[in-house]
């Protein structure tokens, strides 16, 4: 499964397989939520850098809005290879946190 | 909004507190000095800024003209100076803006200094005032002040600002009025005449242009200016009549002529006179009618006069000549009906003017027609409509496209309600087909407006709740994805409104008629039929996007996501079916290969450096290399590199930090500080500079709480999601489009017609007229020909990569056991050796090394099938390439776990070097046996290919060239070259453009193709006409030596803010002219990519200099044309300038040497012939030398033996011959007017004798 299909499905437990960690399961739903949020911050800085500065300035103008999460979908359908890119930002993430964990 | 972005803050400040000097005062109000005071609170005069702009002086005692620097502390007296110079030279002054502290700050200031916080602004404003396209703050606080001056009092005495920058140009201002006994003495008479000779350099490239050239580029301009200064300057120009030529000359016009062009009436003459109207002569070719060339002669007066200045844009030119030339044509049709219906098929312009008089008629009718009053309720209905559909819909592209259209139509009915318009006025304008278009499509659109975030109306084909629920409960595979999506698909191209979108975004510059015909044959059965199987196709084999998208939703959901994109992508909004859609699946094809091959950065690469990495120390070189890059990308302007060096950054500090952080921690606690490790690096490292964007992180990542993560970073992935089924179709749409526009269509023949026509405009002038005539004789022929070539190289570049692999396949690799081999040795390296040769074909390796290793495990195991079993060292073992290729067949079925399970060994049992060599990185073959892929590339691109495409079009040029000999021996000499070249070229383009998509869409890019590519669109450059046809050995020659594409890493496009920016530090670092770097500098740099140094730009800014100087001479009077356009065009090929000159300058150059050469060979023949006593003259072959000089040089020589000498005026004032003997191509001789008679002499006889 690719990552970002673990993280748009919230598939906790192959997520944390996915990095190597094995947590009781006491711990892992805990564990799990916290690399979610963090792979969700990847994938919005993600879509932010690769906004026009006009659109960065229309988001802003969203950002204290409750369109801001339909503004956020429209754009991210507006840019080209965003999926792509997003997809190569999650891998390294997880290679990244997978390596420094194992060691 | 930030308060950088609202705009310039540096409005003249009112806090002076004290009186001081005018000059202080201009200081005080500089633009500059005020951003810098008010804004950013620090004292101007710290930075000690200054204003250089460069003045042409001719010297009075040499007459060399000699360059002045003119300097000024404030921007209003640079500004005063740059008003004062002559209009042409104002234009093209740019300002150099020097302060060393000021560009230390901007360039190497950090994070907290003011300067370099601001920088973008603050250069955004140098570039604004090097340019003077700024307010001058003084002159308006100055308006202000003598504005609000009380009227009772006496107004103090205004101060003349004089600019006291220049001595010498006050002088001369107070001797303007004086009349000199020469009137070349005249300053203003030198300065007049200063201009019009740079501008004969400027547009000709030469000083002494022949009479022709000065005819056709300048002369008129020249009158036009002589006649302003006659108007401007009576009494000095009665003064100097009789005394001066071009004088005399402007005044005789001005009493003797009008500024329109009067086109001969015979009737009206006929009917002052009371004569009988003359009977009218028909001509068997209407180029030698007088009326013909008496029209066209006017019309390029008209056009020249009404242009008004030396050196026109190709824009203003075109947009004045065209509607002049198209009134002329009509009224002379209009008034010689039997005329121009005999030469309406003979005569392309007649035949178009008719064309167009008729459409004119018709569309006249259609409005004379129209019911008005059905129109006006049309309008209403629509309104009503939209006005019900407002603020039905939370999604902001929707409220935008309703607010657009209601404003549109209310605009209509405004002006169709008013009582000052009439009737006739109201159908004329509402009338129309245009209007009645826009009033159908609008109603489409509204009746098919997809059913977007939660919209309450009705729209026709809305997905309805049910659908939108994932009721079916059950996901669905990417093939009944795709069934579903081809359904989709047929509604779509039943959809007029989608169609006119994804022709828009596939074909826009194509003209409205081959947009519609385009449309309706998308919309037949047999295309809709080939388009969904085509949507199927891509559907299914798309990658990854797909396989998440079928496995996140299912059922309805599925289908109401697929519904979903197909409207984003090609719905009935066009804004966003085009942004989101079309337009962005085709950049998304074609970027994705740029994007992949640029950004090789994988987590992997650092983790493994890590790995390689001993010792600790070791690991922090590591990564101090990567923070010593990622400073130098932070200020190098370039984000796409920043990002990718930044997440490498990234990705070494958190490996460092964790190691050091983490050391006995285990389980929850040791990942919980991993990813605070993470987060913090995150945010420290930004991947970005752009403020806003770093804003917008920070306010969105830090400063919002976990449940906001969650929602955006999910609503983001969704529209991503949602923008790959986007991209795909649209990617798929466009390429379905482009394969309706291939070298069979009618669209292709539209589009070289179209070329011609727009040569043809371009082309306006004298040698247009003449190029218009021969191109309406030589038009079928050389379209004809420009197509077969097109046809040929296309052919060629869709031979698939599949005959190369199948001319590899057949071979057998050698592999030589060396001492210590085993198996897995001599299996690797007929793996190593066989992916090389694919590698070079351009099929890239992207197999990890766990699946390097299984192949290499595979293929030894299956040896002893070939026949190798036991291996003595020195021996040459053969392994078909069909069992390699093999192996790696099998080892691409892995699974995720396989190779999951095999990167354990990997790691721990191959060393970095094998790895690498595994990966094929720099594809050395192991073996020079093993070589097959030359043998592959030159079975299809090197000699068959230039061969094939050769024949073919040599074919249709030899057809090409059999018309053109019926056509007039005039014509044929003067005119087609630069028309059919550029007819060729436009077809080139396209053609190019088109095999590209090809090669995307088919996802190969190999050497050949690319090769096929290069060699198809070049060789079509030259491919149309007689003259193609007369030099096409030698180019292809010539293109046969060099099949290698050379393409920058990067074509990212840079903001014309960063060009500012590093023009700036280039000018401030080596020196360069501001105004030069302005002037084509900027240009070229939009060009060239960040990634090189500003050592290596500096570079590309003087050959481009210099480059611009070639082109002037090579081009005449288009330098702007091909400066920016051509440049433009060829940017990727300009990371090399001598390779781009190689190109399409080469092809240029060659042809326009030839014509001269032809020429020149013509005029030695004849005066050879005509003087059989004399020493006989011939030229060097690559002497570079027109018709008109040989003459004059030839005269020189007669004059020379038989009056026993001449005077230096008789030879042309330069002679650039090369140094044909010595083959140093480069040195040159220049003799100059004035040069000794013996000098001359001696050095025609050496080079004559030299010659034979």
């Amino acid at each position: 499964m690719d990552k970002s299909e673990l993280i748009l499905k919230k598939e906790k437990r192959e997520l944390l397989a996915s990095l190597g960690i094995n947590l009781p399961e006491s711990e892992a739903e805990e564990v799990a939520d916290k690399l979610l949020e963090h792979f969700d911050k990847i994938i919005i800085e993600t879509l932010l850098l690769n906004l026009s500065l006009e659109d960065a300035e229309g988001l802003s103008e969203s950002t204290n809005s409750d369109k801001l999460e339909a503004a956020v979908e429209e754009l991210a359908a507006k840019t080209p290879g965003l999926l792509e890119k997003i997809e190569t930002a999650l891998s390294n993430e997880f290679e990244v946190i997978k390596a420094a964990y194992a060691k | 909004m930030t308060t950088e972005n609202q705009g310039p803050d540096v409005q003249p400040s009112a806090a002076k507190t004290e009186q001081t000097s005018p000059e202080s005062e201009k200081r005080y109000s500089d633009p500059l000095n005020n951003y810098l005071r008010e804004a950013l609170h620090l004292d101007p005069d710290e930075f000690k800024i200054e204003y250089v702009g460069m003045e042409a002086e001719k010297d009075a005692e040499t007459g060399k003209e000699e360059q002045y620097e003119v300097r000024s502390d404030n921007y209003h007296d640079i500004l005063e100076w740059k008003n004062d110079l002559p209009p042409a030279e104002q234009a093209a002054t740019v300002f150099r803006i020097e302060s060393p502290v000021l560009f230390e700050c901007l360039n190497n200031g950090d994070e907290k200094d003011e300067i370099y916080k601001n920088r973008d602004r603050i250069l955004s404003l140098i570039k604004e005032l090097s340019l003077g396209k700024h307010p001058d703050l003084y002159a308006i606080e100055l308006e202000r002040e003598s504005a609000t001056e009380p009227v009772a009092e006496e107004a103090p005495k205004p101060i003349i600002f004089k600019p006291v920058i220049e001595v010498k140009k006050k002088e001369k201002k107070e001797e303007a009025g004086k009349i000199y006994e020469n009137p070349s003495e005249d300053p203003a008479v030198i300065a007049l005449k200063l201009e019009i000779t740079n501008s004969v350099k400027r547009t000709i490239g030469k000083i002494n242009p022949t009479a022709e050239e000065w005819n056709a580029a300048i002369g008129p301009a020249s009158r036009t200016a002589w006649d302003k200064f006659v108007s401007e300057n009576p009494e000095k120009a009665a003064a100097y009549r009789g005394k001066f030529g071009a004088i005399t000359e402007a005044l005789d016009r001005a009493e003797g002529k009008s500024a329109v062009p009067e086109i001969a009436d015979d009737k009206a003459k006929a009917a002052e006179t009371g004569a009988k109207p003359t009977e009218v002569k028909l001509y068997e070719n209407p180029a030698e009618d007088p009326a013909i060339a008496a029209l066209k002669d006017e019309i390029t007066k008209a056009t020249q006069r009404a242009v008004g200045n030396i050196s026109p844009e190709p824009d203003e030119w075109s947009a004045t000549f065209g509607p002049v030339s198209r009134a002329a044509w009509e009224k002379f049709v209009l008034e010689n009906p039997e005329k121009a219906d005999a030469y309406r098929n003979k005569y392309g312009v007649i035949g178009d003017t008719f064309a167009r008089i008729e459409k004119k008629k018709a569309e006249e009718a259609e409005w004379r027609g129209a019911d008005l009053g059905k129109i006006t309720e049309q309008a209403e209905n629509l309104r009503t409509r939209l006005e019900e559909l407002k603020g039905q819909n939370k999604w902001p592209g929707f409220e935008n496209a309703v607010r657009t259209l209601l404003r549109d139509i209310e605009e209509a009915q405004k002006e169709l309600l008013s009582p000052s318009l009439s009737e006739e006025e109201k159908r004329k304008k509402f009338g129309t087909k245009k209007f009645k278009d826009f009033i159908d499509h609008s109603n489409k659109m509204v009746e098919a407006w997809p059913n977007l975030h939660g919209i309450k109306a009705a729209p026709h084909g809305e997905v309805t709740e049910s659908e939108a629920e994932p009721s079916e409960g059950k996901e669905l595979a990417p093939t009944e994805i795709a069934e579903v999506a081809a359904e989709e698909a047929e509604k779509v191209l039943a959809d007029p409104v989608a169609v006119a979108a994804a022709v828009e975004a596939a074909i826009p510059a194509a003209s409205e008629e081959e947009k519609e015909n385009l449309a309706k044959e998308l919309q037949t059965e047999e295309s809709t039929s080939r388009f969904t199987a085509k949507i199927k196709k891509y559907i299914t084999e798309k990658g990854g996007w797909m396989s998440l998208a079928g496995g996140v939703v299912s059922g309805g959901a599925a289908r109401m996501l697929i519904k979903k994109s197909f409207r984003y992508a090609l719905g009935s909004n066009l804004a966003v079916g085009i942004a989101a859609g079309a337009v962005a699946g085709a950049a998304v094809g074609f970027g994705k290969e740029l994007w992949e091959e640029k950004r090789k950065f994988r987590a992997g690469s650092v983790i493994d450096q890590f790995d390689a990495a001993e010792t600790d120390e070791e690991k922090a070189l590591v990564y101090a290399k990567i923070n010593d890059l990622y400073e130098k990308k932070k200020i190098s302007g370039d984000e796409e590199e920043l990002a990718v060096v930044a997440e490498e950054l990234r990705a070494a500090k958190t490996l460092l930090d964790a190691k050091k952080e983490t050391a006995g921690l285990e389980g929850k606690d040791k990942i919980v500080a991993i990813l605070k490790i993470a987060e913090k690096n995150a945010e420290d490292i930004s991947k970005t500079e752009k403020k806003d964007i770093k804003k917008l992180i920070k306010g969105i990542t830090l400063e919002r709480g976990p449940a906001e993560w969650k929602k955006l970073g999910g609503a983001a992935l969704r529209g991503a999601v949602i923008g790959a089924f986007g991209g795909a179709i649209g990617g798929a749409i466009t390429g379905f489009i482009s394969d309706h526009i291939g070298a069979e269509s009618d669209a292709v023949e539209s589009a070289v017609k179209k070329g011609a026509a727009i040569v043809a405009e371009e082309k306006a002038g004298a040698t247009a007229e003449k190029g218009v005539a021969a191109v309406a004789v030589l038009g079928p022929e050389a379209n004809g020909a420009v197509e077969k070539s097109f046809a040929a190289a296309n052919a060629m570049a869709k031979k698939n990569v599949g005959e190369m692999l199948g001319e590899i396949m057949r071979r057998d690799f050698a592999v030589e056991v060396q001492q210590g081999d085993g198996l897995t040795h001599v299996a690797r390296k007929g793996i190593h050796d066989l992916v090389a040769n694919f590698s070079k074909l351009g099929i890239v390796n992207d197999f990890p090394p766990e699946k390097m290793v299984y192949a290499e495990d595979w293929l030894q195991k299956n040896l002893a099938d070939v026949g190798v079993a036991n291996l003595r060292p020195g021996e040459h073992i053969a392994i078909p390439a069909e069992r390699i290729y093999e192996a790696l067949e099998k080892a691409d079925m892995l699974s995720d776990k396989q190779i999951e399970n095999l990167s354990g060994i990997v790691r721990s049992s191959l060393s970095s070097e094998t790895i690498e060599f595994m990966k094929n990185e720099g594809a050395t073959l192991a073996s020079g046996e093993n070589n097959f892929y030359e043998g592959a590339i030159g079975h299809l691109t090197s000699d068959e290919v230039v061969e094939e495409v050769k024949e073919a079009a040599a074919g249709a040029l030899r057809e090409a060239h059999e018309g053109a000999v019926s056509a007039t021996a005039e014509a044929a000499a003067e005119a087609p070259k630069e028309m059919v070249v550029e007819a060729g070229e436009v077809v080139a383009k396209e053609g190019s453009k088109a095999l590209g998509r090809e090669v995307a869409g088919e996802k190969t890019g190999s050497v050949a193709e690319k090769i096929a590519l290069a060699v198809g669109g070049t060789v079509l450059s030259i491919g149309g006409g007689i003259y193609g046809g007369r030099f096409w050995g030698m180019l292809l020659d010539d293109l046969a030596e060099r099949r290698e594409v050379k393409r920058l890493k990067s074509e990212k496009v840079i903001t014309s803010d960063e060009v500012q920016a590093l023009v700036t530090k280039i000018r401030s670092e080596s020196g360069i002219s501001l105004s030069v770097a302005d002037d084509m500098g900027i240009t070229a740099l939009d060009a060239v990519s960040f990634e090189k140094s500003v050592a290596e730009i500096k570079e590309v800014v003087k050959d481009v200099r210099g480059l611009k100087i070639s082109m002037r001479g090579l081009t005449r009077q288009k330098p702007r044309i091909l400066a920016s356009g051509e440049i433009e065009v060829d940017k990727k090929y300009l990371g090399d300038v001598a390779g781009w000159l190689a190109g399409k300058g080469r092809i240029e150059q060659i042809s326009e040497r030839m014509i001269k050469r032809q020429e020149a060979i013509k005029e030695q023949e004849s005066f050879n012939a005509e003087n059989p006593s004399l020493p006989q003259i011939s030229f060097p072959d690559d002497m570079i030398i027109g018709a008109e000089e040989i003459k004059r040089i030839a005269a020189t020589v007669k004059k020379a033996i038989t009056e026993g000498g001449f005077a230096p005026g008789d030879l042309p004032n330069s002679i650039i011959v090369y140094n044909h003997f010595s083959n140093l191509r480069r040195e040159h001789l220049l003799i100059k007017k004035g040069a000794s008679e013996k000098k001359i002499v001696e050095f025609i006889k050496k080079n004559s004798n030299k010659n034979g």
